[in-house]
């Protein structure tokens, strides 16, 4: 671009020699190589998002558990809920069915159980299994079911299609997909043994509670969604720290603008904008 | 083939450290020269380019190569200054006008003595010239000199549009060639 021979240009090469010193370099290069490292654990948005899909999943199958008992292992139809149930351990062998009463409940089996494909074919066949040990044990409770006989991966919302994937589930709490079995199942078996005395009343009071529950839920979910969004837009996010300095909020407003000015580095502040942003 | 600067920059944000270091090593001196005649001290100078760094590294994992690397770096370098020179209490003096004073001359020759038994008295003369220059217009220049960017690009990094950035740089050059005697 310049032209060498040019005399302004030989001379600035003349006077600009300066170079940072090597104190400089070595700290800045090892900050860099400690920035490799960092960029490689999960960002703070994913165990985030890990946790809220966990709340919520484990929150709905709670209450689709204390609503209908063994909804989350077979089509979910009240008709297929039994009135009463007796122990039985010899009724617990892989199955996908939740018979468990609460002795049953104490000792939790292993996923010997099946894993409920997401198949309408396979829902099937658990259906007919439910049946058919439907002839040869008394009934299950309302009672919440063990944690061994829980699907451990796979629960099919009610009145949904099958059981999808945990990891399909993640994005759409509001739908109350089902959450990690492993989770349901260990969550489930802490209320299983005080469920069965008042597991009539919950049953009316669930489809509410759900409900609400569900769209408390989604509303939490439109909220965290909306602050990711801010965080990932410029302006809207400097209109968020100056709100902070509006409120008198400056220290959190502060350290906003620091990070803002981390993730948006190329990011031009306009002299208007500044004014209500800036450090007071 | 030696890789370009948006590669470096990429395969950095990929986990590769050592792209990191060519890339720092190529920038590193245009880009403190750019800092250091920008601001009042050495101090100061090291300071933030430091910090310019640091956003470079922070915010690789967010880069996208739609302009070229070194547009890109010196519009992260422009803005620390900015944010530097409004710290300072001067958010209201207008940054982009290269018809004002500077608000802040470079380091003198004085300021480093050791610096005037080398230089010649054609350098002395530029850097006094240099420092002398409205803030923009020296900016420009370094930008061109030291970066290599031309006028479009000066304009993206500086927040200004093309034919101001090039008036910028007319006006820095003519005043710097009369300063040199290169008329």
């Amino acid at each position: 671009m310049t032209d060498p021979n040019d005399k302004l240009t030989r001379a600035y090469r003349e006077l600009a020699r300066e170079e940072p010193p090597a104190s400089l370099d070595a700290a800045i290069l090892a900050r860099a190589r400690e920035g490799v490292g960092a960029r490689q654990k999960p960002s703070w948005m994913v165990p985030v998002s890990i946790a809220a899909v966990l709340v919520l999943g484990i929150g709905v199958t709670l209450r689709m558990q204390k609503e209908e008992p063994g909804i989350e292992t077979s089509v979910p139809t009240l008709s297929n809920v039994p009135e009463t149930h007796s122990p039985s351990p010899a009724a617990q062998p892989a199955t996908t069915l939740p018979e468990a009463s609460e002795p049953a409940a104490a000792e939790p089996k292993p996923a010997a159980v099946e894993v409920a494909p997401p198949k309408v074919e396979k829902k099937a066949k658990d259906r007919v299994d439910f049946m058919r040990r439907q002839e040869n044990v008394a009934p299950a409770p309302q009672s919440p079911p063990a944690a061994s006989t829980i699907t451990p991966t796979f629960t099919p919302p009610p009145p949904a299609a099958p059981s999808a994937p945990a990891a399909r589930m993640a994005p759409a709490p509001a739908t109350m997909a089902a959450p990690p079995a492993a989770a349901a199942g260990a969550a489930a078996n802490a209320p299983a043994s005080g469920a069965a005395r008042s597991a009539q009343d919950t049953l009316q009071a669930a489809p509410q509670r759900t409900k609400r529950e569900a769209e408390s839920d989604a509303a939490s979910m439109r909220d965290l969604k909306k602050s990711i969004a801010a965080e990932s837009d410029p302006p809207r996010e400097l209109e968020r720290i100056a709100q902070l300095r509006a409120e008198g909020k400056n220290t959190e407003a502060d350290q906003a603008l620091e990070a803002f000015r981390k993730r948006f580095p190329d990011y031009r502040i306009p002299d208007e904008v500044w004014l209500r942003v800036k450090p007071r | 083939m030696p890789e370009s600067d948006e590669q470096l920059m990429l395969a950095y944000a990929g986990g590769d450290s050592a792209a990191f270091e060519t890339l720092y090593s190529r920038h590193k001196g245009p880009l403190y020269r750019y800092v250091l005649r920008s601001v009042k001290g050495r101090g100061e100078a090291e300071e933030l380019f430091q910090d310019i760094w640091m956003r470079v590294v922070e915010a690789a994992s967010r880069y996208r190569p739609q302009a070229k690397f070194t547009t890109w770096l010196y519009t992260v370098a422009h803005n620390r200054l900015v944010d530097h020179w409004r710290a300072k209490g001067l958010a209201m003096v207008s940054l982009d006008d290269g018809e004002t004073s500077a608000p802040e001359p470079a380091a003198a020759p004085s300021a480093e003595p050791h610096r005037i038994a080398e230089a010649a008295a054609t350098a002395q003369q530029l850097e006094r010239a240099l420092a002398a220059l409205p803030l923009a217009q020296r900016e420009a220049f370094l930008l061109h000199y030291e970066a290599d960017l031309t006028a479009a690009e000066i304009a993206a990094a500086t927040g200004t549009n093309p034919e101001a950035a090039k008036s910028r740089l007319r006006y820095a050059i003519d005043k710097l060639r009369e300063a040199v005697g290169d008329d």
